[in-house]
C-alpha cells in the first residue's frame, strides 16, 4: 500500500488537469438533468421532451469517464498547453463585458468607440491621437454602413443615436 | 442533355449582374481571409451570415460558397511568403512553398499555387454536377431511418477524423448535440435547459456560437502568443510558370485533384486532410523524394489542387444528402435554412435555381479567382504588411456586431463571449470545436429523425438495423466508435505479449 500510494499520488498530480476536465464534464451533466427537471424522459415507444437531453448526458458522463480513465493508463496529453490568458486576452473580454452592459445605457457610438479605443490601446499603439481618430473613424463608419445601409438596429442610449 | 440545359439554366443565374457582384465579392473575401493570418472562412461567413438577409437566396448562397473557396486560394499566400498557413489546408504547402520563395522563387511558386487551384477547382465543380444529380435521386429514397444513420456515420467520420484524440472528439460532438437541444421541443414546446431565461427558448444561435469558438477564440489565442511575422524580401517576378514548370507539376495537379476531390466528400475529411494526403502521395511516387522539404514545385502544386478539389468535393453531401462534411458547409446549411430552404434532395427538386446556380457560379468564381490572384498578387503581399495588432480590433468589432445583429439582442454577445472562452479553453486542452459545431447544426435533424423512425416502428430500435442501408452505415459507425473508445492495439498487443 505504502509503494501504491505515492504512485497514486504521482498520477493524480500529473493528471490534474483531466481531473479537471472530467469534473467540468460532470457539472455539464448535472445541469442537463437539472435542466430538464419535470419533463417527461419516456422511452423509445413513447419518447418524452427530456428523451434526447437525459441520454446524451449519459453519454457525455460514459465518454468524459473514459477519457478521464485513459489519461490515468496513457497519462497526461502532449497536446495540453499551459492556460495563463496574458493580460490582453483578460481585457478584451472584460472590455466586451462591459459594451455589453454599458451599450443600452450610452448607446451603440459611444461604446463601441470606447471599447475601439480599449483594443487599439491594448494592440501596443503609443500615439494616443491616433487611437482616438482611428476609433472615431470606425465607430462612425460602422454605424453608418450597419444603419444606413444593413438597417440594423442599435442600443441608443441617453443620448438617442443607435 | 439535361445536365447541358441544367447548366445553361445556372450560368442564366450566375450571369445575372448582381449575382456576378455576390460571386466577385465572395471570392474577394475568401482570398483576403485566406491571406490574412487569424480569420479563417467559418469565421468570414459567420461574420456575413447576418448580411445575407436582406438579399435573394441565391446571391447569398453563391458569396457564401465564394468566401469558401475562395479562402483556399488565399491560404497559399501566407504559406509562400511568411511561412505561416492563412487557412489549416495550406500548412503542407509552408514545406515546400517557402523554401521556393527563400530559394528566390516567391513568383513560380504562386503562380503554380494559383494555376493548380484555379485546374482543380475548375475540375471539382464538374465532378460535383456529375455526382449530384444521380446521388440525389438515390437520396430521394431515404427515409428518416436512412438520413439518422448518415448523420451519425457523418458525426462519428468527423469525431473521428479530427486532429487528437477520436474520444475527445465524440465528446465534443455529443457536447454540441446537448446545446442544439436547449429551448422548446419541437414536440412538445416544453422548454429545455433553458433555466427560466426567456432568450433561450428559441435555443442558442448559431452564428453567435460560431462566431466564438472560430472568432473570438482565434483572437484570445493569438493575443497570447502575437509577434508580428517575417515576410520573404525581394520582388516577385516570373509568375507564370514555365514549360519545366507544368511539366513538373501536371501530374501532381491532377492527381491532387482526384484524391482531394473524394476526401472532400468524407465528412471530416475536408481540404486539411486532402492536402496532406497529396502531400504524401507525391513524395511516395517521386523520383526524387529528397526534393520534398526544399523547394519541390510539386510539394506545392498538389497540395493546393487538392485542397481547393476538396472544398468542391465538400459540396455534394450537403447538397445531395444535406449532410455538412465541414464547418463551413454547416454554416451553408444554416445559411440555407434561415432563407427557409432544406439543404438535401429536395433543394434541387424544388429550388433548382440555387443548385445550379450555385455551381455555375462555382466556374465563374475559379475564373475571378485567377484574375485576383495572380495579377493582383501585389495587393496582397502589401495587405500582409499590415501588422497583425491593427487587425484584431477590426475581427473583434465584426465578431461583436455580427453576434448582435442576428436578432438586436445583447444576449447573443454574451453567447458569443461564453463560446469564445469555450473555444478558448479547448484548443488549450486538446478538444476540437469542429465536432461541436456540426453536432449542433445537425442536432435539431438527428432528434427529429430519430423521433420519426421510432414513431413509424412504433418504438423498435431494429428499424434502423432492418433497413439494409441504415444497418450497413451505423455498423461502419459503431466499429469507429469502438475502435476509438477500446484501445484494441493495446488489447492486441498484449494478448501477443502473454
Amino acid at each position: 500500500v505504502g509503494q501504491i500510494r505515492p504512485s497514486l499520488m504521482k498520477k493524480l498530480r500529473e493528471n490534474g488537469r483531466e481531473g479537471i476536465i472530467f469534473l467540468s464534464f460532470l457539472i455539464l451533466f448535472f445541469l442537463t438533468i437539472l435542466g430538464i427537471r419535470g419533463l417527461k424522459i419516456g422511452n423509445a415507444h413513447n419518447p418524452g421532451a427530456g428523451f434526447m437531453p437525459f441520454w446524451s448526458g449519459i453519454l457525455l458522463l460514459l465518454l468524459a469517464a473514459i477519457n478521464f480513465w485513459r489519461s490515468f493508463t496513457k497519462g497526461p496529453k502532449d497536446s495540453h498547453q499551459v492556460i495563463k490568458p496574458s493580460f490582453k486576452t483578460i481585457f478584451v473580454l472584460a472590455g466586451i463585458l462591459a459594451y455589453i452592459v454599458m451599450a443600452p445605457y450610452l448607446g451603440f457610438l459611444i461604446t463601441i468607440f470606447l471599447l475601439l479605443v480599449l483594443f487599439f490601446s491594448l494592440m501596443g499603439r503609443k500615439n494616443f491621437s491616433f487611437i482616438l481618430i482611428i476609433s472615431g473613424a470606425t465607430a462612425i463608419f460602422t454605424y453608418l454602413f450597419f444603419v444606413t445601409l444593413m438597417k440594423c438596429q442599435f442600443p441608443r442610449g441617453f443620448l438617442g443615436i443607435g | 442533355m439535361d445536365a447541358l440545359n441544367f447548366l445553361g439554366y445556372g450560368f442564366s443565374i450566375a450571369l445575372q449582374p448582381i449575382n456576378l457582384f455576390y460571386c466577385l465579392l465572395g471570392v474577394f473575401i475568401g482570398t483576403l481571409t485566406g491571406v490574412l493570418p487569424g480569420i479563417g472562412p467559418v469565421g468570414a461567413i459567420s461574420l456575413l451570415l447576418p448580411t445575407t438577409y436582406g438579399i435573394s437566396p441565391v446571391s447569398a448562397v453563391i458569396m457564401l460558397s465564394g468566401i469558401y473557396y475562395g479562402a483556399q486560394y488565399g491560404g497559399s499566400t501566407t504559406s509562400i511568403l511568411l511561412n505561416i498557413p492563412g487557412e489549416a489546408s495550406s500548412v503542407v504547402t509552408t514545406l515546400d512553398g517557402y523554401k521556393m520563395a527563400q530559394n528566390g522563387e516567391a513568383g513560380p511558386a504562386l503562380g503554380i499555387a494559383a494555376f493548380g487551384s484555379f485546374i482543380a477547382g475548375t475540375i471539382s465543380v464538374i465532378l460535383l454536377m456529375l455526382l449530384a444529380a444521380p446521388l440525389v435521386k438515390v437520396a430521394l429514397r431515404f427515409g428518416p431511418p436512412e438520413y439518422f444513420s448518415c448523420m451519425i456515420l457523418g458525426l462519428t467520420l468527423i469525431s473521428y477524423l479530427t486532429q487528437g484524440s477520436a474520444l475527445r472528439g465524440f465528446i465534443s460532438a455529443v457536447l454540441g448535440f446537448i446545446l442544439c437541444q436547449i429551448g422548446l421541443d419541437v414536440v412538445t414546446t416544453q422548454p429545455r435547459m433553458t433555466f427560466g431565461i426567456m432568450n433561450l427558448e428559441d435555443g442558442l444561435g448559431l452564428v453567435p456560437v460560431v462566431m466564438g469558438l472560430f472568432g473570438l477564440s482565434e483572437i484570445l489565442i493569438n493575443l497570447d502568443e502575437v509577434g508580428d511575422f517575417e515576410i520573404v524580401k525581394g520582388k516577385i517576378k516570373n509568375i507564370f510558370p514555365t514549360r519545366k514548370d507544368w511539366k513538373d507539376s501536371i501530374g501532381a495537379i491532377f492527381r491532387g485533384t482526384l484524391s482531394g476531390f473524394f476526401l472532400g466528400i468524407l465528412p471530416g475529411g475536408g481540404a486539411v486532410i486532402a492536402s496532406f494526403v497529396a502531400y504524401a502521395l507525391e513524395k511516395k511516387i517521386s523520383k526524387h523524394p529528397e526534393k520534398f522539404g526544399n523547394g519541390a514545385i510539386e510539394g506545392v502544386a498538389a497540395p493546393e489542387s487538392a485542397n481547393n478539389a476538396a472544398a468542391g468535393g465538400a459540396f455534394v453531401p450537403l447538397f445531395t444528402l444535406g449532410i455538412p462534411a465541414n464547418v463551413a458547409m454547416a454554416m451553408l446549411f444554416g445559411a440555407l435554412m434561415i432563407h427557409g430552404l432544406t439543404p438535401g434532395p429536395m433543394l434541387l427538386k424544388d429550388h433548382p435555381e440555387i443548385f445550379w446556380g450555385t455551381i455555375t457560379s462555382m466556374y465563374l468564381g475559379n475564373v475571378l479567382l485567377l484574375i485576383l490572384n495572380l495579377p493582383f498578387i501585389g495587393l496582397w503581399v502589401k495587405l500582409l504588411q499590415i501588422p497583425y495588432r491593427l487587425l484584431f480590433p477590426f475581427i473583434l468589432l465584426f465578431c461583436i456586431i455580427g453576434s448582435y445583429s442576428l436578432q438586436n439582442s445583447m444576449f447573443d454577445v454574451l453567447i458569443m463571449v461564453i463560446f469564445g472562452v469555450v473555444g478558448y479553453l479547448f484548443r488549450k486542452i486538446g478538444f476540437e470545436t469542429a465536432p461541436m459545431i456540426l453536432s449542433f447544426v445537425l442536432g435539431p435533424l438527428l432528434e427529429n429523425s430519430l423521433r420519426q423512425s421510432l414513431v413509424i416502428s412504433e418504438g423498435s430500435l431494429l428499424i434502423f438495423i432492418q433497413h439494409s442501408i441504415s444497418g450497413v452505415v451505423l455498423l461502419v459507425a459503431f466499429i469507429m466508435i469502438l475502435s476509438a473508445v477500446i484501445p484494441f492495439a493495446r488489447i492486441f498487443a498484449l494478448i501477443k505479449k502473454n
